[in-house]
């Protein structure tokens, strides 16, 4: 009994069933990829249904993920990136607008109308939405999500206690006091990830301590600015936050392990963008409400007090890669993703708002909408608001690596504030010096 | 004798102490997450240790469900029978070739093979990817199957060849004086008394196919396509954004135990095959 | 060069004593071998040649070829050193750890003290678990306020407060250690064990005779032998040493905090995946195998003995 007849046939099917996957049955397929994180994916996929039923060719496969750079990143260099993808804040995105990866949509937005729509698409968009995509007067990505930062407390606990959002410095200090009588650690930090102590404390500090135009001169890496006294003073009144007020143990928590704290009474607070309150669907305390502040105000800055810290959600930034073959259907993809349909929907499933006009109004009246909804006052009625996200991170990957990492270390007390602000400081210098480096101009506009 | 010495003595009590200890060691993570996997997320923030009141079977339907760990379970099944059957199937008839038959280059194939055994495929991961998206099967099965079975290869033959050395010619002789031919040999005769080291590493692939995460982690994004313990470990990075420990515990619960009714079931010939032919001298 | 003559081989003695038909040989091994030189050799072989391009941005063919500066810069990078050390300080407490502890409980199971035979079932089974399974318990067990490892420390009186384990560089590499070795211990007992049991009495009595005791036995005459195990063991870790520790690195602290527990399967990972630098990333492929082949050139040649046993004439 001879094995060889098996063998050829399992082989046969096999290079078959290869055949004919690689072939595929005639349909165009739509490749969508996104990152995968707190606000979910429900929106996306409601998208990618709808789209399949008005355009019956077309077969939309989305891939989603919390890591979606590591698998977009080498698809573009292969030569074969998806359709349509938002790839994450580690994603190079400029670097890749650089090379000519991205293809601009201004065009798409100012002459194409929206949706069911009367109007040009880029008039459904709240203002200022494109401010951090554009460059060279090209609109690079569309965002998705505008993210206030600050923070976020529970409001039951705090009424039980008799606690109220500070205002000033000196009243915070005055309640972290309080806290720590109870037993209740003040902040609570995601320790794991540096960068939180960006999402909102450094720059606002930076901004507000050293004044608006020394947090323009850093963030546009000019020659001395992290040095300055004064921004080494931000540095350092954060360190003192974290040695005093910072819960212990925050060092090895997750995002997710700290900012359940304060809903189980064991931190008073946690900075944290508008995503918070849906990523804590799982673990909210029955009955219980959540609201944000913003971080309390240093009354002798020189920097207007009706600022807050906003930007569009680095997470989900959509563009559309040059090598695509569907270019047209890609932005219609991205036209449904933007409409007010869809639009209404995301925020009904997530409890945030989107860059849609007035996106705000939709928001449900259950707990996730009230937590929203008291931070989105906010940031809708600042003079100026205080973008980072999509700014440092996004520009100057390399120089936000340092920041993280220099922070992390200032965590561990292995760095001075002096230190760290040096090590940003000889960064942003190589960056700025490299002729290949892409430049933009942050300007907070005061 | 050092036997009688032992018992009774201050050596012996340590000795008891220290394997209670040990095991204990082994024992508790595992049933902790057992048992946390029926408690709420909110309840094990606030007493991680306490036991489950109410009993929250809701977690597994949840996992089973809305967490795809149905699909991951389903997936891991189809892949480990796949790989395996293929893997043994395949590694049988390399191992008798290499063994029993004799042709040139045949030490050659061998230190190839076993060479193998010193490339982890973790360093290969890149050109992995590339040439699976080059053949259009990336992110697919018909990619990660035969990748799978290629790297199984070093260590199942290295298993594999000395039961087949072990083989007494003579039968083998007999068999060919009886007008067998090689397959017959290999079918009839070879592989029914290479059965020991077959079932070994039967076993030991299982386990590992199972349990794989690194390839997998790089050659497949599709959720639908997702193995258990990339499920898994996107549940955990999923979590990293919705906190519900309860779930996780639960798809963890649910991960072990096929592996446990593996184990308890084959578990002499599991310690049986660690003691006598894989690995030891 | 005759690898026969290298290994020290007699003439091997086959099937009908002669050369096997080529189309039988062929049905045999085409297979296996088929898959093997295209999923396995051949990505080494472009690994190698990957190394010598630089990859600078994200389109595709924009790489220029530059020789060997991937080296130069990994000369230079403080990364991959601090990667390779962490991944060699890895493999090295595992073995010494795992391996020590493994010898004394496969020591007195051997002496089939009472209840040996749960023992060995059960230290066997962390082993059957996946990777992702056990990096995942133990990032629950190792949480500062919820996790067991601080609860039960508090309770036999060692009071660490809310020590981060994975968060702080001083003790996360160690952290990561402790899931591997609480893997691997009970394959290592039952290994040893075996190996033990192998062992035949007549060398025990007569030592016994000649007035030795239970160290001497160990020592002089217990580890001698079971050397070999011990060897194969070390091989097996070492492998896993450089592939699945990414696994454990990965889920529990992603190679911080700032590269503490960074190893080369993860720095590769992120040069390649995260950076898109093809050319840097496959030239630590290139460095680790130069490495391991070191490290393996040692072994190699006992193991091909093994597979060639019944040709030696042992």
């Amino acid at each position: 009994m001879c094995n060889k007849p098996r063998v050829l046939i399992v082989t046969f099917l096999l290079v078959l069933i290869g055949v004919i996957s690689i072939v595929g049955f005639g349909k165009t397929i739509l490749r969508v990829a996104s990152f995968e994180g707190g606000y979910g994916v429900e929106w996306l996929l409601e998208t990618a249904r709808l789209f399949e039923e008005s355009h019956p060719n077309v077969d939309v496969e989305v891939t989603t993920d919390p890591r979606i750079w590591e698998k977009v990143q080498p698809m573009f260099v292969a030569g074969n990136p998806p359709d349509v993808v938002a790839p994450g804040w580690k994603f190079d995105l400029w670097g890749a607008i650089a090379e000519g990866q991205i293809t601009p949509l201004e065009g798409y937005l100012a002459n194409t109308n929206a949706v069911d729509k009367d109007t040009a698409w880029i008039n459904t968009f709240a203002t200022g939405s494109f401010a951090a995509a554009t460059s060279d007067e090209h609109i690079w990505y569309i965002p998705q999500f505008p993210s206030f930062y600050g923070w976020w407390y529970d409001k039951t606990i705090w009424d039980e206690q008799g606690w109220s959002p500070p205002t000033s410095w000196d009243e915070a200090f005055e309640l972290f006091e309080e806290m720590k009588a109870v037993g209740t650690a003040p902040i609570a930090n995601q320790g794991i990830y540096p960068m939180y102590l960006t999402y909102p404390y450094l720059p606002e500090f930076i901004a507000r301590m050293a004044g608006p135009s020394k947090l323009e001169a850093c963030l546009n890496l000019e020659p001395d600015s992290w040095t300055d006294p004064k921004v080494v003073e931000a540095f350092t009144f954060l360190k003192n936050l974290i040695d005093n007020y910072f819960q212990e143990g925050h060092l090895g928590m997750t995002h997710l392990q700290s900012q359940v704290m304060p809903l189980v009474g064991q931190a008073g607070l946690v900075a944290c963008g508008s995503w918070y309150p849906k990523e804590q669907e799982q673990v909210w305390p029955e009955g219980h409400e959540i609201r944000a502040m913003p971080l309390p105000i240093f009354p002798e800055s020189p920097f207007p007090q009706n600022a807050y810290s906003k930007d569009n959600d680095s997470a989900l930034l959509w563009v559309i890669p040059t090598a695509t073959e569907h270019e047209e259907l890609a932005v219609e993809f991205l036209k449904l993703l933007t409409s007010e349909q869809i639009a209404k929907y995301t925020v009904e499933v997530t409890g945030n708002p989107t860059v849609y006009l007035e996106s705000s109004q939709w928001l449900p009246d259950n707990k996730f909408g009230r937590a929203v909804q008291s931070c989105a006052a906010y940031y809708e009625g600042a003079a100026y608001t205080i973008p980072k996200r999509e700014t440092l991170e996004l520009w100057y990957p390399k120089v936000e690596s340092v920041l993280e990492n220099s922070l992390s270390l200032m965590e561990e007390n292995k760095a001075t504030p002096e230190e760290v602000c040096a090590a940003i400081q000889a960064m942003a210098n190589e960056v700025r010096e490299d002729p290949n480096t892409m430049m933009h101009v942050f300007d907070l506009g005061i | 004798m050092f036997i009688k010495r032992l018992r009774g003595s201050p050596v012996s009590l340590i000795v008891q102490l220290s394997c209670l200890v040990y095991s204990l060691v082994v024992l508790v993570p595992v049933l902790w997450s057992l048992i946390s996997s029926f408690r709420s997320s909110l309840a094990f923030f606030t007493d991680p240790f306490g036991i489950p009141s109410p009993w929250k079977y809701q977690n597994f339907v949840y996992a089973w469900n809305q967490a795809n760990v149905a699909i991951y379970f389903r997936n891991s099944v189809f892949v480990t029978t796949v790989s395996v059957t293929a893997i043994i199937l395949l590694s049988a008839m390399a191992s008798f070739a290499l063994s029993r038959l004799r042709f040139r280059g045949r030490i050659a194939v061998l230190f190839l093979f076993i060479s193998g055994l010193f490339v982890p495929a973790a360093l290969l991961l890149l050109p992995l990817f590339l040439m699976l998206q080059d053949l259009h099967v990336l992110g697919s099965y018909i990619g990660l199957i035969p990748v799978y079975i290629a790297y199984s290869f070093p260590f199942t033959v290295f298993v594999l060849i000395p039961f087949f050395n072990a083989i007494p010619q003579d039968l083998e002789e007999a068999a060919f004086l009886d007008g067998a031919s090689y397959y017959q040999v290999f079918w009839k005769v070879a592989l029914p008394l290479a059965k020991p080291g077959l079932i070994v590493a039967t076993i030991f692939n299982i386990f590992g196919i199972w349990n794989e995460f690194v390839l997998g982690y790089v050659l497949i994004s599709k959720t639908s396509l997702k193995t258990l313990p990339l499920g898994l470990s996107d549940i955990l990075m999923k979590q990293y954004y919705t906190a519900d420990y309860g779930k996780v515990f639960a798809a963890i619960a649910i991960a072990m135990a096929p592996i446990i009714i593996l184990y308890i079931t084959f578990q002499r010939k599991i310690v049986g095959g660690s003691l006598t032919g894989a690995i030891k001298e | 060069m005759d690898l026969r003559s290298a290994l020290g081989l007699k003439q091997h003695r086959t099937l009908r004593g002669k050369y096997s038909p080529i189309k039988v040989v062929a049905v045999f091994l085409a297979p296996a071998l088929i898959l093997y030189l295209a999923f396995v050799a051949y990505p080494v072989v472009k690994v190698f040649w990957l190394c010598l391009f630089r990859w600078r941005g994200v389109t595709k063919g924009t790489e220029e070829f530059v020789g060997l500066s991937n080296f130069v810069r990994l000369y230079h990078d403080a990364v991959f050193w601090r990667a390779l050390s962490n991944n060699l300080i890895l493999f090295a407490f595992v073995l010494v750890v795992s391996v020590t502890i493994a010898l004394f409980f496969s020591f007195f199971l051997a002496r089939k003290i009472r209840g040996s035979g749960f023992y060995r079932a059960t230290w066997l089974f962390p082993n059957m678990l996946g990777d992702v399974i056990v990096a995942t318990t133990w990032l629950f067990i190792f949480h500062p306020t919820m996790g067991m490892l601080n609860y039960f420390l508090s309770l036999i009186g060692i009071d660490v407060g809310a020590t981060p384990w994975l968060g702080q560089s001083s003790t996360a590499l160690i952290a990561v250690a402790i899931p591997m070795i609480w893997k691997f211990m009970g394959l290592y007992i039952i290994l040893f064990l075996a190996s033990i049991q192998e062992i035949p009495r007549s060398f025990l009595d007569a030592a016994r005779i000649d007035g030795a005791n239970g160290w001497q036995e160990f020592f002089k005459i217990t580890l001698p032998l079971i050397k070999p195990t011990i060897a194969v063991a070390a091989v097996f870790l070492m492998w896993n040493s450089f592939s699945v520790i990414f696994t454990y690195v990965k889920l529990l602290t992603e190679g911080g905090p700032h590269r503490a527990t960074e190893v080369i399967p993860t720095y590769i990972y992120q040069v390649g995946f995260a950076y898109h630098e093809f050319g840097y990333s496959s030239a630590i492929s290139v460095a680790s195998f130069i490495v391991l082949f070191a490290l393996a050139s040692i072994s190699t040649r006992m193991l091909m003995r093994r597979m060639l046993r019944g040709e030696t004439g042992r």
